[in-house]
């Protein structure tokens, strides 16, 4: 019962990252932009809380610095689709590649360190202790003494990405331009400035993600930490097709395997294997949902 | 032509924002760069090393080039080289025959574990229309874990004190001409073969075909599903034997160790990304990516400049080459226009008054 309780808890941490950087990608979903980059961008901020934290001892200036790392890239992506009309694919997959070779390099540079920078002065986000829920036996201590980010995600910013999507005018035009955006540019709305709005709130997403990473679900940076969240992301807004709430379950189910995971190799299974699940399970997610869709489009044939 | 010019211009362009993160960070940019190529060419041994390097970067480079221009996305070069170096390791290990026997023979298994391994990507794709991207991304990561398992407790070397597996034997190592391992020659025979196979048989024409436009392909009765399932597989195998050098070329290890090719398959797609669509490029910048990458690690004795230096320099290289080719043509067009519609305006209109 213990167990199950922490891999719960644990799950709760790790479903976060994911989390908002599918959200962030919603916004680019709906908007039918190809970002790929999130996983740069993930990582990026991932470094740049983790370096700013380390360097001024604050979560708040971390969670500030990580985000501004995100945005960085999101900038260049923006500028690299939208202003120079590259393929996004290509364009994606290079930011990738680019911020895996700067984080690395920046790592060895700044802290002299190869693979992880682990140190006591990394400041990471404070844990909260919610006052009356702290007290419920079980779903206390899964739900208190989270992370800041956890919190906020969960009850500010699902809420606002699904109100802002599907209730108010900027997500009309959002889906709208998704839809096509040259029908969105012929009723005199440009259809660019509002791509690159979406990407900008990615960015900032992501940035909450990878600092929810890096600071929040663990307090330290290693080369490559981002480790395919960002992809795993990006199957879930396919899977979900971009609902916030189907992102949110979806999430907090790549968290419980990624936590199923760690608490396996307690029973004697090899960390490696237990390590694979998320990626196991994220293939057979898409399996999944694809039989579904087959099924649909057969029923609807058959009609 | 003028694609080359645009590809030499980002690389230049590289290059000079490199030099001026060096001399921000307080590096002697010019001395940093001179030693880069002097240590990766003006020796022998150094210029052994770095053809090994570029016959590695060859086929991952050859590997990304033939997926990404038939359409098809394999991210999973890094899964399907482990996959063939796990291959290559088992049977090198144990396979004590005439290498004219063993190492053809570890050569075909390894590529086809690699084949094997993109091939499943392929056939989800075909059969439940899963993206192939997210599937070979998951399965680098899948092939990532079973290497670490392997090398920490199945196959282990007893004798070591960090995880890696034992060696090969000996006699399925590669030799060498001179200073130059074997590996060279036979990627530059396979670049040769895959070359012509591109760009002079129907296959190939076909595959071209579809990376341009797959529509267009499928409406002139080209098979595109047969067709994507075998430049995936082929993309695998190139990938596969990349991983068969990684274990077998004499300048290696000759033995799995938890790291292995990790970076040498992302080396592969940005080498792909920046050829575009001219496959002699992929030999040049394989070259090109040797010795940038054998010279960084005796400029970092010579100036103290980090050898990671040069994993930002090619991702730098990798935005320049892309972001100069697409908007030239965007830019050509729009001057293009402009001087059309000038003429027009001119010509066709002129004040009635």
């Amino acid at each position: 019962m213990n167990l199950f309780v922490e891999i719960l808890r644990s799950s709760l941490a790790s479903a976060i990252p994911v989390l908002l950087v599918a959200l962030g990608g919603a916004y680019s979903f709906h908007a039918n932009v190809f970002n790929i980059a999130m996983e740069g961008m993930m990582l990026t901020s991932a470094f740049t809380a983790v370096a700013i934290s380390y360097a001024t001892g604050s979560w708040v200036w971390g969670l500030v610095g990580g985000i501004a790392g995100s945005l960085v890239i999101t900038l260049i992506f923006s500028f690299f689709i939208l202003k120079l009309k590259t393929g996004e694919f290509i364009t994606g997959i290079a930011l990738n590649l680019f911020t895996t070779g700067a984080t690395t390099y920046l790592l060895r540079q700044i802290f002299n360190v190869k693979g992880a920078l682990i140190s006591p002065k990394i400041v990471p986000l404070p844990r909260i202790d919610i006052p009356l829920i702290k007290d419920i036996p079980v779903l206390g201590t899964i739900l208190s003494g989270q992370n800041i980010l956890v919190y906020i995600s969960l009850i500010i910013v699902v809420p606002l990405v699904f109100y802002q999507i599907y209730r108010s005018r900027m997500g009309l035009r959002l889906r709208a331009t998704g839809f096509d955006s040259r029908a969105v540019d012929s009723v005199g709305i440009k259809s660019d400035p509002i791509k690159f709005q979406s990407l900008l709130i990615c960015g900032l997403l992501c940035g909450l993600g990878g600092t929810a990473l890096s600071l929040g679900y663990m307090s330290l940076f290693t080369e490559n930490m981002a480790a395919g969240r960002g992809w795993i992301a990006l199957a879930i807004i396919i899977l979900t097709q971009g609902q916030p709430i189907g992102i949110l379950l979806l999430s907090i189910l790549f968290g419980v395997f990624e936590g199923v995971g760690l608490s396996l190799q307690n029973v004697g299974i090899p960390s490696q294997f237990t390590a694979m699940l998320p990626y196991i399970s994220t293939i057979v997610a898409l399996f999944i949902f694809s039989r579904q869709q087959k099924k649909k489009k057969s029923l609807a044939a058959d009609l | 032509m003028k694609k080359t010019v645009v590809v030499i211009l980002g690389v230049l362009l590289a290059f000079i924002v490199g030099a001026i993160l060096l001399s921000a960070q307080g590096y002697h940019p010019i001395e940093s760069y001179i030693s880069m190529f002097k240590n990766s060419l003006l020796t022998k041994i150094a210029l052994g090393n770095t053809l090994a390097r570029m016959a590695i970067f060859i086929m991952l480079g050859l590997a990304a080039y033939f997926g990404f221009n038939s359409g098809v996305s394999n991210l999973g070069l890094f899964g399907q080289l482990l996959m063939g170096a796990l291959v290559a390791t088992l049977i090198g290990q144990h396979l004590n025959a005439s290498p004219v026997i063993a190492i053809p023979l570890m050569l075909i298994a390894a590529a086809i574990a690699g084949g094997v391994y993109s091939g499943i990507a392929a056939l989800f794709r075909l059969g439940f229309g899963m993206n192939e991207f997210i599937t070979t991304l998951m399965m680098n990561f899948i092939a990532k874990y079973l290497i670490a398992y392997l090398v920490t407790n199945p196959m282990r070397d007893p004798n070591s004190q960090w995880p890696m597996s034992r060696p090969i034997l000996q006699s399925n190592v590669f030799s060498r001409i001179g200073d130059i391992d074997m590996t060279v020659f036979l990627a530059i025979l396979i670049f040769i073969i895959v070359f012509l196979y591109w760009n002079f048989t129907r296959r190939g024409y076909e595959f071209r075909l579809t990376g341009a436009n797959n529509l267009f392909a499928r409406l002139g009765g080209c098979e595109v599903n047969k067709n994507f399932f075998s430049s995936m597989v082929i993309s695998g195998v190139l990938a596969g034997i990349a991983g068969a050098f990684l274990i077998m070329g004499s300048t290696q290890q000759n033995k799995l160790i938890p790291n292995l090719g990790e970076t040498n398959a992302s080396d592969g797609l940005m080498i792909a990304i920046i050829s575009g669509q001219s496959m002699p490029s992929v030999l040049f910048f394989s070259l090109f990516f040797g010795i940038i990458q054998t010279g960084s690690v005796g400029m970092q004795m010579d100036t103290n400049v980090p050898s990671e230096f040069t994993v930002m320099l090619q991702a730098i290289m990798v935005l320049f080459v892309v972001a100069f080719r697409d908007y030239s043509e965007l830019f050509i067009n729009l001057i293009k226009a402009r001087s059309k519609s000038r003429k027009l305006r001119t010509e066709d209109h002129e004040p009635v008054c």
